[in-house]
């Protein structure tokens, strides 16, 4: 190995310089330790997109089931509450003509 | 641990974590991920720590390397991250900046070899401080970081020419 091949590598890599730590990771640090009622109030959370979209198509299906539902006991307690007109027939049982009714 | 305590470690360690974090994984939103992911490791179970055992930048740097190898291995093999026939060959620097090319050629070392010259080249640690950090044997370091070199100089080897070499001198 030759000692000013090394050199020259050590020379070469401090070329490759990093970023400056980001500001966000203070805020994600500092601010990600809130207590569990702040994290209610304020806290937010990251949803991927298709739980997401399963989620709304849960809650609209459930809204218009409910919805549909209601329509169907509103119709069920209209009826049970205005009954159709009743039409009375006289109970006269039919006799054969040779027994006694 | 309390506030003051937490924040005094963060606004300590948080650039030599994420240096480290950086050269590791060459992203910088990943990088921010797995730094943030370490300090509220340690925020939730302070604990864990014992302070009779080493330095807290030690104990972050134990839980920062785990989530980097962690997000390395994602099913391959633990010899994968130091395969030993591992050879690099010559990058094909066209038309590259030089500090392009460094990077370039750190992200094709093997995992261990790239953690090993990160922390001897950057981070200026001695090969027995990084045989401690990194939980292996100092022949382990020292052959890590050997292979290391020996790929860097085959990669970046345009680079390292001297000066004048390619054209000879002139008079």
């Amino acid at each position: 190995m030759d000692p000013q091949n090394d050199v020259r590598l050590r020379e070469l890599l401090k070329e490759w310089k990093t970023p400056e730590t980001p500001a966000s990771l203070e805020q994600r640090v500092l601010a990600g330790r809130e207590s569990w009622w702040h994290f209610l109030l304020r806290g937010y959370v990251r949803v991927p997109v298709p739980v997401a979209g399963a989620a709304i198509l849960l809650i609209v299906g459930g809204f218009w089931r409910s919805a549909w539902l209601g329509e169907k006991v509103a119709t069920c307690v209209a009826a049970a509450s205005h009954p159709a007109a009743q039409v009375v027939i006289p109970f006269a049982p039919s006799c054969p003509s040779d027994s006694k009714c | 641990m309390t506030d003051s305590e937490f924040r005094e470690v963060f606004y300590s360690h948080k650039d030599v974590l994420y240096r480290y974090a950086y050269r590791m994984t060459g992203s910088r939103t990943g990088s921010e991920d797995l730094v943030q992911e370490c300090f509220l490791a340690l925020w939730r179970k302070p604990e864990r720590y014992d302070r009779t055992r080493g330095p807290v930048r030690a104990f972050l740097f134990g839980i920062l390397r785990n989530l980097v190898l962690k997000s390395f291995r994602d099913g391959r093999s633990h010899e994968e991250l130091d395969p030993d026939l591992f050879t690099c060959a010559p990058l094909d620097l066209g038309g590259m900046e030089r500090a392009d090319a460094v990077a370039k050629a750190m992200e094709m070392l093997p995992p261990l070899q790239r953690e090993a010259v990160i922390l001897a080249e950057y981070e200026e640690m001695a090969l027995e401080e990084i045989a401690r950090a990194t939980g292996a044997e100092l022949a382990a370091v020292k052959s890590r970081l050997h292979r290391g070199r020996e790929n860097l100089r085959r990669m970046l080897a345009p680079l390292l020419e001297p000066r004048g070499a390619l054209y000879g001198p002139t008079e």
